[in-house]
C-alpha cells in the first residue's frame, strides 16, 4: 500500500472515530456543551444536573467503548499473529470465557476481597492468562489452524457449562447479575473506576510497543522469527500478558464481548493490505473502537423499543467475517 | 569462517558424525544424500537452533550456542527449500524484514536499510517483483526473493535447504548460478542442500557427501571427484 492511500484510509478512520464519540457523548434526553464537559472533570458540581450526566453517564460509557473496542480488536491481532491463525480471536478461542469463569469463582465465592473491584479485575485477567497459556500449550501439539479453533471453540463451551454448573448454586440475585453482565453491556463502568481501567490499558499498550517488530516476523512463522534473532520466549510470554490483560480487563467490565477481536483485525488487513503491525495495531484499535461506539449507538436508540444485548449486535457484524475467512481459504486450498 | 570438532548431530539420538571440519568463505558447498540422513538436521545445528549431542561448532572462533539470537542472525541466515508466500506482504516489505537483527528495538528502518534491500534487489534481478505481493510469486520467484531476503540480512554463512527441490530445470541453474555469483562477490560460505547431482557437481567448489552406512559427513573437492564415485558414496545401495 502506498503512502498516499495509508494516509487518506487513516484520515478516514480517525474522522469517523471522532463524529462517533461526539454523537455517542449526545444521545440522550439532555444535550451537553463543551463547558459541561470541562467542568464536569476538572471543576465538578454535583449540583449541576448537566455536569452530573456527563461525568458519571455519558464520558464512562462512552470511554469504556473506545477502549473495549480497541483492546479487544488489538488482542485479536496479536493472537491472529501470533498462532498464524486468522480466525484466531479472545472469544472465538475461550479466552473471554476463561475470564468470565474467574469473574464468576470471585464473585460467588462470597469473599468480599475478591468481589471487590480489584479483586473482580485480578480474576479476570488471570482467568485470561491461564487461559491463553493452555491454549499456547495445546498449540504445540496441533498443527492445523482448524483445529486449533475447534480446541478453542471446545474450552469455551466446556468452561461456559462450568459456570452454568457454579450459576445453579448461586442466590437469585447474583444469578441475575451475572447473566446479565454475560449478555456484554458498557453501562456498568462508573466514574471513578475510570482511572483504573486507564492505567491497566496504558500498561498494556506500553508492553506492545516492544511486541511490534517480533509480531511483523511471526508474519513469516515462527521458526523464520527465531533465524531473524527474536528472542521466541520472550516474545511469548508478552504477548500472553498483552492478551490477558487487554481481554481480562474488558471482560471484567463489560462482559465477554464477542466477535469484535476476531472481526476487526480482519477487516483491517483487507482495508490497508499490509502485514506492517504500526499500521495494523493502530488501525485495529481506531476500527475497534468505531464499531463499538457504532454497537451501542445502535442500543441506545433502540433501547425505548427493545433491550438488545451488545453480544447480539457484535454477533451480527462477527459471524459473517468468520464464514467469509473459511470460504475464501477453503477456495485458496481448492486452487 | 565456520569449523566443526568431532560432533555427533542429531535431535536426541546421533543421527550424523562430522569428523573436523573446516569450511573457507568465498567457497559454495554442497550438501548432498539420501532422505532422513539428517542433511536439514545439520544444517539448523549449524544455525544453532538443534544443539550438538557431542563435539562443538565454532562460528568464526565463537561457538555457535553462546551466542545472543541478534548478533547470530547478523552471521548466519538460513532459506527453507518452500517459501509459500504472505498475503498483503510485499516484496519489499519482506525483504526489508531481512534487515530485522539491524533495526532497535521497535523495528524502525532508516534509509541505509533502504539501500541495502535495493542494491541486492539489482543483483538478484528483481526489480520488476519490488511492489508485487509475495503469496501472487510464481515457485521460482519466490525462492528468489527467499534467496534475496538472506542476502539482505548480509551475514557471512548462507545457508539453504533443498533449495531448488520445487523448481523446474531451468529455474534450479539459474538459482544456483546466482548463488555462485554471491559467494564469490561477496565472499560468502554458501551451504546449499540437494539431490540435483549434476548442477552439485558443475557449480559447487567442494562437496559435502553424507554417507548412510558409516553415517559420516566427508568433504570432498568438486574437481577431483565423478558422479559415479558421488553415488557411491552417498547412494551406495544403488
Amino acid at each position: 500500500m502506498n503512502r498516499s492511500k495509508f494516509f487518506r484510509n487513516t484520515l478516514i478512520l480517525s474522522f469517523l472515530l471522532v463524529i462517533l464519540v461526539i454523537i455517542h457523548m449526545q444521545t440522550g434526553e439532555v444535550l451537553l456543551t463543551f463547558s459541561d464537559a470541562w467542568n464536569g472533570l476538572f471543576s465538578f458540581d454535583e449540583l449541576n444536573q448537566s455536569q452530573v450526566i456527563f461525568r458519571e453517564l455519558r464520558l464512562p460509557r462512552t470511554s469504556i467503548a473506545i477502549l473495549a473496542g480497541a483492546g479487544l480488536s488489538i488482542a485479536g491481532l496479536l493472537m491472529q499473529t501470533f498462532f498464524n491463525n486468522p480466525l484466531a480471536g479472545p472469544s472465538i478461542l475461550g479466552i473471554s470465557t476463561g475470564s468470565s469463569l474467574f469473574v464468576a469463582l470471585a464473585l460467588m465465592s462470597g469473599f468480599s476481597l475478591f468481589s471487590s473491584t480489584v479483586g473482580v479485575i485480578s480474576a479476570a485477567i488471570f482467568g485470561a492468562l491461564i487461559y491463553s497459556l493452555l491454549l499456547l500449550i495445546f498449540s504445540r501439539f496441533v498443527r492445523s489452524n482448524v483445529s486449533l479453533l475447534i480446541i478453542g471453540i471446545m474450552l469455551g463451551s466446556f468452561t461456559n457449562s462450568i459456570i452454568q454448573v457454579l450459576q445453579s448454586y448461586t442466590d437469585v440475585n447474583a444469578l441475575k447479575a451475572f447473566t446479565i453482565w454475560g449478555f456484554g453491556s458498557l453501562q456498568q463502568v462508573n466514574f471513578n473506576q475510570l482511572p483504573t481501567i486507564i492505567f491497566c490499558f496504558l500498561f498494556a499498550v506500553l508492553l506492545l510497543l516492544f511486541l511490534v517488530k517480533p509480531l511483523n516476523t511471526y508474519v513469516l512463522g515462527e521458526q523464520k522469527a527465531a533465524i531473524l534473532g527474536v528472542n521466541i520466549k520472550w516474545v511469548k510470554t508478552l504477548v500472553i500478558i498483552c492478551v490477558a490483560v487487554f481481554t481480562g480487563l474488558i471482560t471484567a467490565y463489560c462482559g465477554p464481548i464477542a466477535f469484535i477481536g476476531l472481526a476487526v483485525p480482519n477487516i483491517v488487513k483487507i482495508i490497508f493490505k499490509t502485514c506492517n503491525h504500526w499500521i495494523l495495531i493502530v488501525a485495529s484499535a481506531m476500527l475497534g473502537a468505531i464499531l463499538l461506539l457504532s454497537c451501542d449507538l445502535l442500543i441506545l436508540h433502540l433501547e425505548a423499543m427493545i433491550q438488545l444485548p451488545l453480544n447480539s449486535i457484535t454477533a451480527l457484524f462477527g459471524a459473517p467475517i468468520v464464514i467469509w475467512i473459511l470460504l475464501k481459504n477453503r477456495i485458496h486450498a481448492s486452487n | 569462517m565456520l569449523r566443526i570438532e568431532k560432533a555427533e548431530i542429531g535431535h536426541r539420538s546421533s543421527l550424523l558424525e562430522v569428523q573436523d571440519l573446516q569450511l573457507l568463505p568465498g567457497k559454495l558447498y554442497a550438501l548432498i544424500g539420501r532422505n532422513g540422513v539428517g542433511k536439514s538436521t545439520f544444517l539448523q545445528t549449524l544455525i544453532g537452533t538443534i544443539s550438538t549431542i557431542s563435539g562443538d561448532v565454532f562460528l568464526n572462533e565463537i561457538h555457535v550456542n553462546s551466542l545472543p539470537n541478534k548478533s547470530r542472525a547478523k552471521q548466519v541466515s538460513f532459506v527453507g527449500s518452500t517459501f509459500n508466500g504472505i498475503e498483503n506482504l510485499s516484496v519489499f516489505d519482506y525483504l526489508l524484514l531481512g534487515r530485522v537483527p539491524y533495526t532497535n528495538v521497535f523495528g524502525l528502518t532508516d534509509s541505509n536499510d533502504k539501500e541495502v534491500v535495493d542494491s541486492i534487489i539489482q543483483l538478484v534481478s528483481i526489480e520488476f517483483l519490488k511492489t508485487k505481493f509475495t503469496n501472487e510469486l510464481s515457485d521460482g520467484e519466490k525462492q528468489l526473493v527467499a534467496i534475496a531476503q538472506a542476502l539482505v540480512q548480509q551475514t557471512k554463512l548462507v545457508l539453504l535447504d533443498e533449495p531448488t527441490a520445487f523448481l523446474d530445470y531451468e529455474n534450479k541453474w539459474k538459482i544456483i548460478e546466482l548463488l555462485k555469483k554471491c559467494t564469490g562477490e561477496n565472499n560468502l560460505c554458501t551451504i546449499f542442500s540437494s539431490h540435483d547431482l549434476e548442477i552439485a557437481l558443475d557449480k559447487a567448489d567442494y562437496l559435502l557427501l553424507i554417507n548412510p552406512i558409516t553415517k559420516k559427513l566427508t568433504q570432498v573437492a568438486t574437481k577431483s571427484i565423478k558422479k559415479q564415485e558421488v553415488i557411491s558414496i552417498c547412494f551406495p545401495s544403488l
